[in-house]
């Protein structure tokens, strides 16, 4: 991978150094304490000391997120196909899954611990309702997206309904499918950090809580900046499979 | 011999009648043209020859066989290009080769041989936004060639080109069609491309669509572009614009926005 710092990354990294420094700063000059907000410099010492104790939760988190981000890519598909192929489906479910969303999903994560208890089911599952959605929606836009005219041209060439989806519907969603999912990777492990902080036993979510409560201000900042850079990761690499899908996404046009 | 044979198609919508008793006749390797306005059911026919929609009534015999309802015989090519954008110039238009189940590298190897004479060498790994929108069109012209090479249906397959793209496509097209002897139907509404490019003209009337006249053109051929300047193309053309004047004052219309003079 190429990567050279650009003048277009150069702006917002400079910006973000500026700040912490100020924060560092600050907390200096007007002698905040530990326990109220910790220096970034001390954030990061503990990040580094506390780490072997949140090891075990950094790994249970992306468990829930991975496995809850999986299970909502493969639900949201055999939805979307579903409603997209028959459209009386869709008609009726449409406005209901809309409606769904305005949810706040930290109101039903207690109800959802109520009925599946402190294991790993609730945070999965809180993580799939949270991802499932985003990734629907743009599946189903980019299916209905698809032209016409593409799909008579193709079938007057005596293709069959597989064919069709193969290479016209799938690939034609995907620049949809690609928005969703970006927007859901990030969602997921704030999905299971949401599931753990209601109720668990183990996690991120779980270990800010327990950081919390002991005043160890400087442990739950370290979770938050492990937190940022797994989502950011997940988003990451959501982007990089998007170039290796999608090559005719990123030529230049007419270049010739 | 006869290569499409079209007899009294009728076709409505619910109350809508689209085409009114419609029969063509494009002999084999002819260029045959259906010149008529916008939006007067000649896409409509073109979906009924291809089998995609079934006529109310009529016959459509393809080399002497009955074809009525039938696709994956004859296919057509639109203005749109309709590439699919995620493939490759050399896969898209191998995409009639493989729905013919020819495995993809006898395909690519068939398709290759022909990228000169469509002017696309050099491309046959680039994508369909990489081209002009004239090496497009040949793209997906290459595409409905190696569907059915024998009989090729066009609508308006240069309507989206500027005017400089669209003659060189024109003479490109001819030579196209004197070296592999297609039979065509060709569907637009500039009067210099149907004159320049066809053997026979069908002149339609507005919805519903009946067949007005009935226009040989006999310009011998190899045709170049001083055609278009000769007393024999404008006699034709003079009889043609006449034709739809009167038929636009039979329907009390303005036949200005509809057909390019």
């Amino acid at each position: 991978m190429r990567k050279k710092i650009s003048p277009n990354n150069l702006v917002p990294i400079s910006f973000i150094l500026i700040l912490i420094m100020f924060w560092e700063l600050s907390t200096i000059i007007w002698k905040i304490p530990g326990y109220i907000l910790p220096a970034p410099s001390g954030i990061i010492k503990t990040l580094f000391s506390a780490y072997s104790l949140m090891h075990p939760h950094i790994i249970a988190t992306l468990k829930e997120a991975f496995i809850g981000f999986s299970l909502a890519i493969i639900l949201s598909f055999i939805t979307a196909f579903i409603m997209d192929s028959i459209p009386l489906v869709k008609k009726a479910i449409y406005p209901l899954i809309i409606t769904s969303q305005t949810i706040p999903i930290i109101s039903v994560a207690p109800l959802i611990i109520i009925w599946f208890g402190y294991g790993i089911l609730p945070k999965i599952l809180i993580a799939l309702l949270v991802c499932f959605f985003p990734i629907l929606i743009s599946l189903l836009d980019g299916l209905a997206s698809t032209d016409d005219e593409l799909i008579n041209l193709l079938k007057s060439m005596g293709a069959n309904k597989i064919f069709i989806i193969k290479n016209v519907k799938l690939p034609s969603a995907l620049p949809y499918l690609f928005s969703g999912l970006k927007i859901s990777a990030s969602y997921s492990i704030m999905g299971a950090i949401i599931g753990e902080w209601v109720g668990a036993k183990e996690g991120l979510g779980y270990f800010m809580i327990l950081s919390q409560k002991s005043f160890y201000i400087d442990r739950v900042f370290s979770a938050i900046v492990v937190i940022t850079i797994l989502s950011l990761l997940i988003f990451k690499i959501v982007c990089i499979l998007e170039r290796q899908l999608m090559p005719w996404q990123f030529i230049k046009e007419n270049d010739h | 011999m006869k290569a499409i044979e079209v007899t009294g198609i009728n076709k409505s919508f619910g109350d809508l009648e689209v085409l009114d008793n419609i029969s063509i006749l494009v002999e084999k390797n002819h260029f045959v043209s259906i010149l008529g306005p916008s939006g007067c059911g000649k896409s409509t026919l073109f979906n009924i020859i291809s089998g995609l929609q079934l006529p109310d009534s009529g016959r459509i015999l393809i080399n002497g066989k009955d074809f009525k309802g039938k696709t994956g015989r004859i296919s057509y090519m639109h203005q749109k290009d309709l590439l699919l954008p995620w493939k490759t110039v050399l896969d898209n238009v191998c995409i009639p080769l493989i729905l013919k189940k020819i495995p993809l590298p006898d395909a690519r190897k068939t398709a290759v041989g022909y990228f000169k004479s469509f002017g696309l060498e050099g491309f046959e790994d680039a994508y369909p936004s990489q081209l002009s929108g004239g090496m497009r069109q040949r793209a997906a012209l290459l595409r409905t060639f190696l569907f059915a090479s024998d009989i090729m249906m066009l609508d308006e397959p240069f309507g989206a080109l500027d005017a400089i793209t669209r003659s060189k496509m024109h003479l490109w097209l001819m030579n196209i069609c004197s070296k592999y002897q297609p039979s065509v139907l060709f569907i637009t509404h500039d009067i210099d491309e149907a004159i320049l490019l066809s053997d026979k003209i069908y002149l339609f009337t507005k919805r519903p669509a009946r067949i007005k006249k009935t226009i040989g053109v006999n310009i011998p051929r190899p045709r170049s572009q001083d055609v278009l300047t000769s007393s024999q193309f404008q006699a034709l053309k003079a009889e043609v614009i006449n034709l739809l004047y009167e038929e636009a004052e039979e329907n009390g219309n303005n036949l200005g926005n509809n057909m390019s003079l």
